[in-house]
């Protein structure tokens, strides 16, 4: 079979963009996506049988999202939900999964979207039944239509907090009030000059701003949740200042009661099929976490993959857009060996919009900057690994002996070891185990990415067609073909 | 029976007729479209799974199937996370699985 | 650590037989330093399925695996730590009336050896192993056969060695080391140090080290692959082979399952991360699910391969090397993680000048000199 010009991992922004500018320059598009309904986080919509009516069916960018969309009824667009890849084995061949089938698909030319999930902070009582994170609370909002709950604390850190909140007051849902980590009035001059990048942003977050005071929901800056109480689920949350140097007053606490708590304390960018594809990685804390090293392009060090979007660093829905349409315009030309003129030339203009988005991020980063890694909210039997139940005091106890590395830890614990595969625990464990150990986390490094980059069932492998199998002929000799011969290797550093 | 119905957004939704699911053989009102973690959190029916060591009661967490708190058990066969699995009439969904008891 | 300027034996290699030979030198108040590159227990000891059968193992091991899985049971009760050891039973399958002629064959072979293992018949298992699925025809039955997790036995072992008295060295890797007057002299980064005794259990590091000495010690590397599972319910219990060797299968009691059988991943020892084999993990599913028809409905959460250091005949390399008094050799067996503990016994015994109970002669390091 013919690969396909352009494979592309996730139907947000940054993959649609991405598929709409590839097909503009006549590539042919394979579109993967794991949900059943596209858009990803930033474009989240109820699915089609739920009856949405209103104009608004995607609370942002209406119009850029209805085009978009258009571009999977294309019929060059290979369009494939509910789908999983889960390995990318070779530069241009993706490994596909879904129900009732698995297959390898063969691509020119590969983009990763795969968009950003919630930073995990825990606390004492995080685990609790309705305690969720911004993003399971707009996706609540955006795709079902259904409040978090009757009355909902929305705590966190950066610009996702206010939206989140704002999102909750608009579907009639009660806020018992907002904290938000950084103490951002005080920068407010500062915020002024950045934000003028990208003036529709500033007008969107004083208007959020003013919604919540309207409907005069507490807004406490400088705050953080400290603990959130109750028997089987959420019944009552503690809420503290922070001091300069992180710690929580909790001299100084103010109780709510709630039936529901919306935690946003960023995003990390969801890098396991880059780091499985053998990308170079590199840690930047305020950026999401570990990001490709990407050219002008956005291809990666993996000659024909691209990375664009949340999945590259932690950037918005206007920079995936923008990022989605650049790296789809360097894949074709890649794929087809050259751009047409208007390709070429809205390249230079995406490439100059990314500069100017850029500023605008550096500045919110910036202001929404945290003096804590949030430690001092954890006590010992604070879950860290919710997987496997593993606790903030298990983990420390272990990375005090300074030769244990992430690898080491996670085997005997088995942090990040279950279904979430480390999403929600290893950045926090790795931030705890380098503050202990003293250490910065690139030095600490990061377990060796394994496939399945997602859980994928048995039944669905079982599906693909496969030529039968050559058996050993005496199961105890060496069966390695070609035998691999012994040479010297270096000596593994401690971070596989 | 009001009281359930709270939590379901009113504005620009204009929703089918709902039909029946199960949840630990409570009858639960769904909608086509929702998924079982929608439906389940409307009728107060927060709880999903227990975690493998400490039986700790989760829920919903993530909302985009990164998570794997939501895990349920569904028509008595496979488990699934709630927040993937859309409603089908007549679906019987089963909590406080450990997955491993 | 600081390495000392001499000690009784190095032992080179901090794997199963390292580590275990290191731990009954030291027993003996034996001055033993062990010595890894990397980690301790980070290669092929680090990341086996754990299994431990005498029914699956070659007839020249029977005996070094009943040795073996005597002092697995025993180093339960005299380590502190856990060291995950199951005696589950297994059984060891077969799938079509060929498999089924050869396993009786082997039964036949390992009970006229005074093995203890039982064939069983279709109605046998549908009542004593209902997990199995309907194409499995037949099995053979072994109660010595257990499994212990390396990501618990690894740090129980090191920590008792550590206690017994054993300096540990990560991550000083051994440059060279010549003959001397007292003994041998091995070079690594960290210095020198004299030793009387040498023991080489590297694994695949064997050939390069044993060179040295211009011994020759072809060693390949097999590239297998494991899979595990989510946690389910226990559905099975025992482990899980099969008389063609291509499968191994356990739960454990955390409820996940672990795939696994000698299907060859890709990549080679010069490469940092091997790779895994589509299609051989395809057919490593299918053998499984075909045992176990259970495991079908649920999902692969981690996969990944794994170097497993071998000599061409698929034998043991142990014991004394001939013409070079004080060094030993103790690697690359086919399923070493089993014999590890008996391969660390017969070189702590052979060092202390205690005879051995074994016939190891066809296991002679010297065996693959031109």
């Amino acid at each position: 079979m013919k690969p396909t010009d352009v494979a592309i991992v996730g139907a947000g922004p940054a993959g649609l963009a991405a598929a709409q500018a590839a097909r503009n320059e006549g590539c042919t598009v394979t579109i993967i996506d794991d949900q059943d309904t596209p858009g990803g986080q930033f474009f989240r919509q109820p699915s089609a049988l739920l009856g949405q009516t209103g104009r608004d069916r995607f609370s942002s960018k209406p119009a850029i999202a209805q085009r978009l969309f258009r571009v999977l009824d294309d019929p060059a667009v290979d369009y494939r939900p509910s789908t999983t890849v889960w390995n990318i084995p070779d530069s241009g061949v993706l490994a596909l999964a879904c129900e009732g089938s698995a297959s390898r698909l063969h691509a020119k030319t590969t983009i990763v979207a795969a968009g950003a999930h919630d930073r995990c902070v825990p606390f004492p009582g995080w685990t609790l039944p309705g305690v969720m994170t911004a993003g399971g609370a707009q996706n609540l909002l955006k795709g079902q239509r259904v409040l978090p709950g009757q009355r909902t604390l929305v705590t966190g850190n950066g610009p996702l907090t206010l939206v989140v909140a704002a999102s909750i007051l608009r579907a009639g849902g009660h806020l018992a009030a907002v904290t938000e980590a950084a103490p951002v009035s005080s920068r407010l001059p500062g915020l002024i000059a950045g934000l003028l990048a990208v003036p529709s942003l500033l007008m969107l977050a004083a208007s959020y701003r003013a919604r919540l005071v309207m409907a005069g929901v507490p807004l406490l800056n400088g705050h953080t949740i400290v603990e959130a109480r109750g028997a089987d689920k959420v019944e009552e949350v503690v809420v503290a200042r922070l001091r300069r140097d992180g710690v929580p007053e909790v001299s100084h606490s103010q109780t709510y009661a709630v039936d529901s708590v919306v935690v946003g304390y960023g995003l990390q960018c969801s890098s396991e099929l880059t780091r499985l594809a053998g990308c170079e990685l590199s840690y930047r804390q305020l950026s999401g976490g570990w990001i490709p090293r990407r050219g002008h392009w956005l291809e990666s060090t993996l000659p024909g993959l691209f990375v664009g979007g949340d999945s590259a660093m932690i950037s918005g829905g206007e920079t995936a857009l923008t990022e989605g349409a650049l790296a789809g315009l360097g894949a074709a030309k890649q794929a087809r060996g050259a751009l047409s003129a208007a390709g070429a030339r809205r390249a230079d203009q995406l490439r100059s919009k990314l500069i100017r988005l850029a500023r605008f991020r550096t500045t919110l980063e910036q202001l929404f900057e945290v003096p804590a890694s949030f430690a001092a909210l954890r006590r010992p039997d604070t879950i860290i690994c919710r997987c496997e139940d593993v606790t903030a005091g298990q983990i420390e106890e272990l990375c005090r002996d300074s030769n244990l590395s992430l690898s080491d830890i996670k085997t005997r614990t088995r942090a990040s070891m279950g279904r979430c595969q480390g999403r929600n625990c290893l950045a926090g464990i790795a931030e705890m185990v380098a503050a202990i150990q003293d250490k910065s986390i690139a030095e600490l490094g990061w377990p060796r990415a394994r496939a399945p980059a997602r859980l994928v069932p048995i039944s669905a492998l079982l599906c693909e067609s496969i030529k039968p199998p050559v058996m050993p002929a005496d199961p105890h000799l060496p069966r390695a073909q070609p035998t691999a011969q012994a040479r010297p290797r270096p000596a593994a550093r401690p971070q596989s | 029976m009001s009281d359930v119905n709270r939590l379901r957004v009113r504005l620009d939704v204009e929703r089918g007729a709902s039909f029946d699911i199960f949840v630990d053989g409570v009858t639960v009102p769904a909608h086509a479209g929702e998924s079982v973690a929608a439906a389940m959190l409307v009728a107060g029916k927060t709880g999903t799974r227990r975690s493998p060591r400490l039986a700790q009661l989760r829920s919903y967490f993530c909302g985009m199937g990164v998570c794997w708190e939501c895990l349920v058990r569904i028509d008595d066969t496979y488990l699934e996370r709630a927040c993937m699995q859309r409603v089908r009439p007549g679906m019987r969904v089963k909590t406080e699985t450990q997955g491993c008891e | 650590m600081t390495l000392p300027s001499r000690a009784q034996t190095v032992v080179i290699g901090a794997g199963i037989v390292g580590v275990c030979t290191a731990m009954y030198l030291a027993r003996e108040k034996h001055e033993t330093v062990l010595l890894d590159r990397g980690s301790p227990w980070s290669d092929a000891s680090g990341i086996n399925a754990g299994t431990l059968s005498l029914q699956v193992k070659a007839p020249a091991v029977w005996s070094l695996c009943a040795l073996a899985l005597k002092l697995w049971s025993r180093l339960v009760g005299e380590i502190k730590g856990d060291l995950g050891f199951v005696r589950s039973g297994g059984l060891r399958v077969a799938l079509d009336h060929g498999e089924c002629a050869q396993l009786a064959e082997s039964v036949r072979a390992q009970r006229a050896a005074g093995l203890a293992v039982e064939l069983l018949e279709r109605d046998e298992l549908t009542e004593q192993a209902p997990w199995l699925g309907g194409e499995v025809l037949a099995a053979s039955r072994c109660d010595e056969d257990a499994y212990a997790s390396p990501l618990l036995a690894g740090p129980a072992l090191l920590q008792a060695a550590e206690s017994s008295g054993v300096l540990v060295g990560a991550h000083t890797e051994v440059t060279a080391f010549e003959r001397c007057a007292e003994g041998y002299r091995v070079h690594t980064e960290c210095g020198e140090i004299y030793c009387r005794n040498l023991v080489i259990s590297a694994g695949a590091g064997t050939e390069m080290l044993a060179a040295q000495l211009g011994i020759s010690i072809p060693v390949s590397a097999d590239l297998n692959m494991l899979h595990v599972t989510e946690a389910a319910p226990q559905f099975m219990s025992g482990i899980i082979t099969h008389i063609g060797g291509v499968l191994s299968l356990k739960q454990y009691t955390n409820g996940t399952c672990v795939i696994g059988g000698g299907w060859q991943g890709r990549g080679s020892l010069g490469e940092p991360s091997p790779q895994i084999d589509h299609e051989n993990l395809h057919h490593n599913l299918r053998i499984a699910t075909r045992v176990v028809p259970a495991l079908r409905d649920l999902r692969l959460v981690r996969s990944w391969t794994g170097f497993e250091a071998l000599a061409a005949d698929g034998l043991p390399v142990l014991g004394a090397v001939p013409g070079h008094d004080g060094l030993y050799v103790g690697a690359c067996a086919r399923g070493g993680y089993t014999l590890g503990p008996a391969q660390a016994w017969i070189l702590s015994q052979q060092i202390v000048g205690r005879p051995c109970e074994l016939d190891i002669s066809a296991f002679g390091p010297a065996r693959f000199q031109p």
